[in-house]
């Protein structure tokens, strides 16, 4: 953006120079033009003028008169000098003698300095032209005195001095500056003041100047454009130089060229502030966002990010807390889905959409049952028989947990664990068998912690069958259950039961179905077979008495 | 003062100008009906140095005018008022005649050769009058007892004088100071020649 502003400010600050440096080109020639023109039409005018004056009766009685005084003449050429604001007025005899010089009255009966001008004046009736006299410029006018003939030439001189280079400039709007080649310590007339005139002088010592070309010219601490005009005269050449301050004349579009600095420096400020506070009104929710994403990234799900924007990162900021809540929504959920259920079968039913409906897959069952539990609630209160139960499923649901078993269900003060469902595992039945075992230990010191309190001791069974079930969930649309259903299942609850037999002596029964896909090595004893439900051949059941050592 | 019967009395006028200035070379006159008689006096305007001088004169209707021309160069003096018509054609020295102006009226002189050289002559018909002075003050003395028309001319007066003439009673001597306020004409005199001076610009 600042490399663009730079640039196309250096690109116009170029073309204004080049258009303004064209238009100064072109005014300065068609300036000379009207110079030339000013000084063709003055110079015709002076002679008009002077071919009236050389008809004053009055002046030629005074010139040509009877007793004619060289004093009477002189006073009356003053009264005509001032009549037409002439210098001076010189008059030539018909021979080229000079008989008059208002300047120099004493001067007399000397050639004219500008026989060639009579002759003109003699063959066109006047003539006209620039010359230098006394070495200052003047334009001169010859025509004659007429009694009627000729009788001699009166020429009135006009110096081309700083005013009247002041009235060219008026029409022309140019810097005149008169010099004379042949004496070139001097100017013959400026419209500069001095300080300016004293400048150029020395600078034309040093440069001179090529006629008829456009040269720009340094002096005073400013440039100019100058033309150099001859201007020819009937006695050498003077030089008309007309300038224009390239200064001035560049000073509009300086003007224009500051202006635009102005208001590009405040279009970069403006632009620059935009852009920070654009950043700022997006990075700011941004880091809002990384800071909310890390806070939930370690689990803190509270976190919510204040952005009130309408744009995209205000949508997105409406998304995060939406997320947020969502997450924590869930997290509550899956607290006490896991508290409800077991944790594993919450995580199931988190991942997938919960819908009703089940799959085939071998799982292995285990159920327990307390033993003489209601004879122990006999002469206890409600309250008390719940914490001695719930202190019991605790302990079991934890050793069911602990090796990756789902507590399916307690039922009064049976529970049903799955290994297998929802997630199968390569050792299932070691480790529903190795649950089993630790369940039984447990309950060895929790009767010992009981017998201490004063209670009765309490006996445990178990069964573990092994088998191909349907799990789901099931129940109603609105109301399901993550759970098990089969034989399978029925057969875990009946090997439980079994255990009650006095002549198998054991707390545990497994199906052989268990005992086959165990990678373990346990300590069993063989009871028998059970017949089973939906199958033929009898199933053989076992007593697992511990782990073989 | 208590005059009666035949002392003589005076005028004092005071002449300005549109702005409040002094006004000199004002010709003050006082006419009644008894001063019309012709004076048969003399009178000299000199050439001198290029100009008349003095530049304004006032005379009364009669009164002869010699134009001695008191420099090295000829002149050439003209009237071409109605009030005097004249030419003394390029002269030197003194002319052998002089110009009697013997009608009431103003007249402008001017040198054929010197058109810088200018002068006025007021031919009054009356013997009272005077010229102010740079205070822009005259004091008519002597006037016979009587009603009189105060007037003022100048080179430079827009109209003619009755226009502002003011009326004096002196029957019973001095009359108090009459002011006179001129509308003048801005003076467009052909400059004097200014020789080498200013470098020939007016």
């Amino acid at each position: 953006m600042t490399l663009l502003q730079s640039v196309t400010y250096l690109v116009v600050r170029h073309a204004n120079r080049e258009h303004a440096l064209a238009q100064i080109d072109s005014s300065l020639r068609a300036g000379s033009q009207v110079f030339k023109k000013l000084i063709e039409e003055r110079n015709r005018q002076i002679t008009t003028t002077a071919a009236i004056l050389s008809r004053d009766h009055a002046f030629l009685e005074a010139f040509a008169g009877a007793d004619q005084d060289r004093a009477t003449t002189l006073s009356a050429l003053e009264s005509l000098r001032s009549r037409i604001n002439a210098e001076r007025i010189l008059i030539a005899s018909l021979d080229k003698q000079l008989l008059f010089d208002t300047r120099q009255p004493e001067r007399r009966s000397v050639p004219f300095p500008f026989p060639k001008l009579v002759d003109k004046a003699e063959a066109g009736g006047a003539a006209y032209a620039f010359v230098i006299l006394d070495k200052e410029l003047y334009a001169l006018a010859v025509t004659p005195l007429l009694a009627p003939d000729p009788i001699a030439w009166l020429c009135p001189a006009f110096h081309i001095d700083d005013r009247f280079a002041r009235e060219i400039k008026a029409y022309s709007d140019l810097e005149i500056t008169f010099l004379d080649p042949a004496d070139p310590e001097r100017l013959l007339a400026s419209t500069f003041e001095q300080e300016k005139r004293d400048s150029l002088l020395s600078r034309l010592l040093e440069q001179r100047l090529p006629i008829k070309q456009i040269v720009d010219l340094q002096f005073s601490g400013e440039h100019f454009v100058s033309y150099s005009l001859p201007l020819p005269t009937e006695n050498g050449t003077a030089v008309a130089l007309l300038e224009r301050s390239l200064d001035k004349e560049l000073a509009p579009y300086l003007r224009l060229e500051q202006t635009y600095l102005f208001l590009a420096l405040i279009g970069l400020l403006i632009s620059a502030a935009l852009a920070i506070w654009i950043a700022r009104s997006v990075s700011r929710p941004v880091l809002q966002l990384a800071e909310g994403t890390r806070k939930i990234g370690a689990g803190d799900y509270s976190h919510r990010i204040k952005v009130r924007t309408e744009d995209e990162i205000g949508l997105l900021a409406g998304a995060f807390n939406h997320m947020s809540e969502g997450l924590a929504e869930r997290d509550q959920v899956r607290d006490l889905l896991g508290k409800v259920v077991s944790p594993a079968v919450a995580a199931e039913l988190l991942r997938k959409d919960v819908t009703l409906g089940g799959e085939e897959r071998e799982v292995t069952i285990l159920f327990s049952d307390l033993r003489s539990f209601t004879s122990m609630c006999e002469a206890r209160s409600a309250q008390e028989m719940l914490g001695v139960l719930n202190h019991y499923f605790t302990r079991m649901s934890a050793i069911v947990e602990t090796h990756g078993g789902v507590v399916d269900k307690y039922v009064g003060d049976a529970m049903m664990a799955l290994f297998g469902a929802p997630l199968a595992g390569h050792d299932d039945a070691d480790r529903a068998m190795e649950t089993a075992l630790e369940m039984s230990e447990a309950l060895d010191e929790l009767n010992r912690e009981w017998q201490a309190q004063g209670r009765h001791a309490l006996e445990i069974g178990i069964g573990i069958n092994t088998d191909v079930v349907v799990a789901g969930n099931m129940g109603s649309q609105t109301r399901l259950n993550y759970t098990v259903i089969g034989d399978g299942v029925n057969l875990a609850s009946r090997l439980e039961s079994l255990t009650k037999t006095p002549e198998y002596g054991t707390r545990i029964i497994v199906s052989h179905s268990t005992l086959e896909k165990a990678k373990g090595r346990y300590r069993t004893r063989r009871l028998g077979e059970v017949a089973v439900k939906g199958k033929q051949r009898p199933t053989e059941i076992y007593a697992l008495l511990g782990r073989e050592i | 003062m208590a005059f009666s019967g035949l002392e003589a009395g005076s005028l004092n006028v005071m002449v300005k100008d549109g702005k409040g200035a002094p006004v000199s070379d004002a010709v003050v006159y006082a006419k009644s009906s008894a001063t019309g008689a012709h004076a048969g006096k003399r009178d000299e305007i000199d050439q001198r140095n290029k100009q008349f001088i003095p530049y304004v004169t006032a005379l009364q209707v009669g009164t002869s005018v010699l134009f001695p021309n008191k420099d090295n160069i000829r002149h050439h003096v003209y009237s071409l008022s109605p009030a005097k018509r004249f030419e003394l054609p390029l002269y030197a020295g003194v002319p052998a005649e002089p110009v009697v102006f013997d009608h009431e009226g103003f007249v402008t002189l001017g040198c054929n050769i010197h058109d810088w050289m200018v002068a006025y002559i007021a031919v009054l018909a009356t013997p009272y009058f005077q010229l102010t002075g740079r205070d822009g003050r005259a004091v008519l003395k002597d006037l016979a007892p009587g009603q009189y028309t105060v007037a003022v001319w100048h080179p430079l007066l827009k109209g003619r004088p009755e226009a502002s003439a003011q009326h004096a009673d002196l029957r019973q001597g001095d009359a108090d100071e009459f002011l006179f306020s001129l509308d003048l004409k801005p003076d467009f005199r052909a400059r004097r020649a200014p020789g080498l001076s200013n470098g020939g610009y007016p």
